[in-house]
């Protein structure tokens, strides 16, 4: 399997499963500590950059409601059309 | 939209009170961005699932990325082992992941430049991933 195979298998994979991954209105759950610890460690309102933001819950959503700037990058279309729709900011 | 206002305050609270969020539909072991554009890098259960020989070139691109005194977040492997699953969540499509075990992550993490101020296992599961907290030194 080639690099491009492995990374479209990822890319089909997160446009079909999106909604069993996660829900629209899921929590924080087990990232409520470590986006915690990430507000306290950074300066109000700075760019931040998720790698792999799914579909932008929890760790954008929650970034974005603190103020911070988010930019999320995810190889997966269905994954990023819902982070655009449920971070209500997003574009 | 672009806003100018003269007072550094209006700035801040326009920054808080109308947060942008902008979502690139990308692949992140190619994407770029402006060295020192951001202030912390969130990258959590997404290191993974990336083919294992261009994760340690996005480890060092991503450290570029940070600002002085920047902060990257990562959940990566614990253990090394690469596969596919058919019915991961019950779903319709096979996932992929490929990764390496934690000491290679922190190995790529510090020839990076970052410097690693917290490691622990996240248990999932009979098995689990590994977090790391690394930060760019200040300039």
């Amino acid at each position: 399997m080639t690099a491009g195979d492995e990374s479209d298998l990822v890319r089909r994979g997160y446009d079909a499963l999106s909604y069993h991954y996660r829900g629209d209105d899921a929590g924080e759950d087990g990232y409520a500590p470590w986006l915690a610890e990430l507000r306290a460690r950074l300066p109000a309102g700075g760019p931040v950059l998720d790698l792999g933001c799914g579909n932008g819950v929890p760790v954008a959503r929650s970034l974005a409601a603190a103020g911070y700037q988010v930019t999320g990058v995810d190889i997966s279309d269905v994954q990023v059309e819902r982070a655009r729709r449920l971070v209500p900011a997003g574009r | 939209v672009t806003g100018v206002d003269i007072s550094d305050v209006q700035v801040e609270r326009a920054r808080r009170l109308v947060p942008a969020g902008t979502f690139i539909r990308a692949d992140a072991t190619v994407v770029e961005f402006p060295p020192r554009s951001f202030d912390a890098i969130v990258c959590i259960y997404a290191l993974i699932h990336m083919p294992l020989a261009a994760q340690p070139g996005l480890v060092q691109r991503a450290a570029g990325w940070l600002r002085p005194s920047g902060w990257l977040l990562a959940i990566t492997g614990h253990s090394a082992w690469t596969g596919t699953e058919d019915n991961w969540l019950g779903g319709p499509a096979p996932m992929r992941w490929s990764q390496a075990d934690a000491g290679t992550y922190r190995a790529w993490l510090e020839q990076a430049g970052l410097q690693v101020t917290a490691q622990e296992f996240v248990p999932e599961g009979p098995n689990g991933h590994e977090l790391f907290w690394a930060r760019r030194p200040p300039s």
